[in-house]
């Protein structure tokens, strides 16, 4: 679960982050150590990136279960393999944020393999608040999922 | 695309381990059971639609990644 341990490494989407299909090979970088965000930055395409961040950070309750399939594909083997996180969409204003909790991405940290995973039979949103709780100042405090 | 005319109860096959079932036609609405191997995948359109918009939308640089750190930090000061 240690999102260090992916740090500068290559990961490998084989299968695309969905709709991008020409791109899958990308890095994790931090930008700032003391705050909770990293960046999936392409390596086909350095202009090309994600904010990501592990939705337990957003979402303490957050669950999923996967597949016996995935796992097999991926090769997860024990829970200590897999990294999960979320992409973050930046939107105006800021606390307007929202977090992807239907597609998750999950990585395998021990190989380096990502994959986008739709998750089948959930209430989680494509667009939960990146702020649920805490109020951004402008009244608005979202409760979903 | 290939169009085919079924009716409730009838089936389609795709080799021969995808099943599509007609189970029930209510008006413009139609109930399809899949039988399929766990290996694919099986959504509605719409969902997989969403997923790769919202990933469209959510492609960002490291300069809007800036922005908002910068805007946590400031938030978190306040």
């Amino acid at each position: 679960m240690e999102l260090k341990s992916l740090l500068d490494t290559t990961i490998v989407f084989e299968r695309s982050i969905v709709g991008f299909e020409h791109l899958r090979s990308f890095r994790l970088e931090r930008v700032e150590a003391d705050l909770p965000y990293s960046m999936l930055v392409s390596e086909e395409d350095e202009q090309f990136g994600f904010i990501v961040i592990s939705p337990f950070d957003v979402y303490p309750d957050y669950e999923f279960s996967l597949p016996a399939q995935v796992k097999q594909e991926m090769r997860i083997e024990k829970p200590e393999d897999v990294l999960v996180l979320s992409i973050v969409t930046i939107r105006q204003p800021f606390s307007e944020s929202t977090i992807n909790l239907l597609a998750p991405l999950v990585l395998n940290v021990r190989t380096g393999a990502g994959r986008q995973l739709i998750l089948q039979g959930t209430e989680y949103q494509v667009k939960a608040s990146l702020f649920p709780l805490r109020d951004g100042g402008e009244g608005h405090a979202h409760s979903e999922p | 695309m290939l169009i085919l005319s079924r009716k409730r109860g009838q089936s389609i096959m795709i080799d021969d381990n995808i099943e599509i079932v007609i189970t029930a036609i209510d008006g413009d609405q139609v109930k399809i059971g899949i039988a399929a191997p766990r290996e694919y995948a099986v959504m509605r359109k719409e969902v997989l639609d969403d997923v790769k918009a919202n990933n469209q939308t959510a492609v960002s640089t490291k300069e809007t990644m800036k922005q908002l750190t910068q805007w946590v930090k400031d938030r978190s000061a306040e």
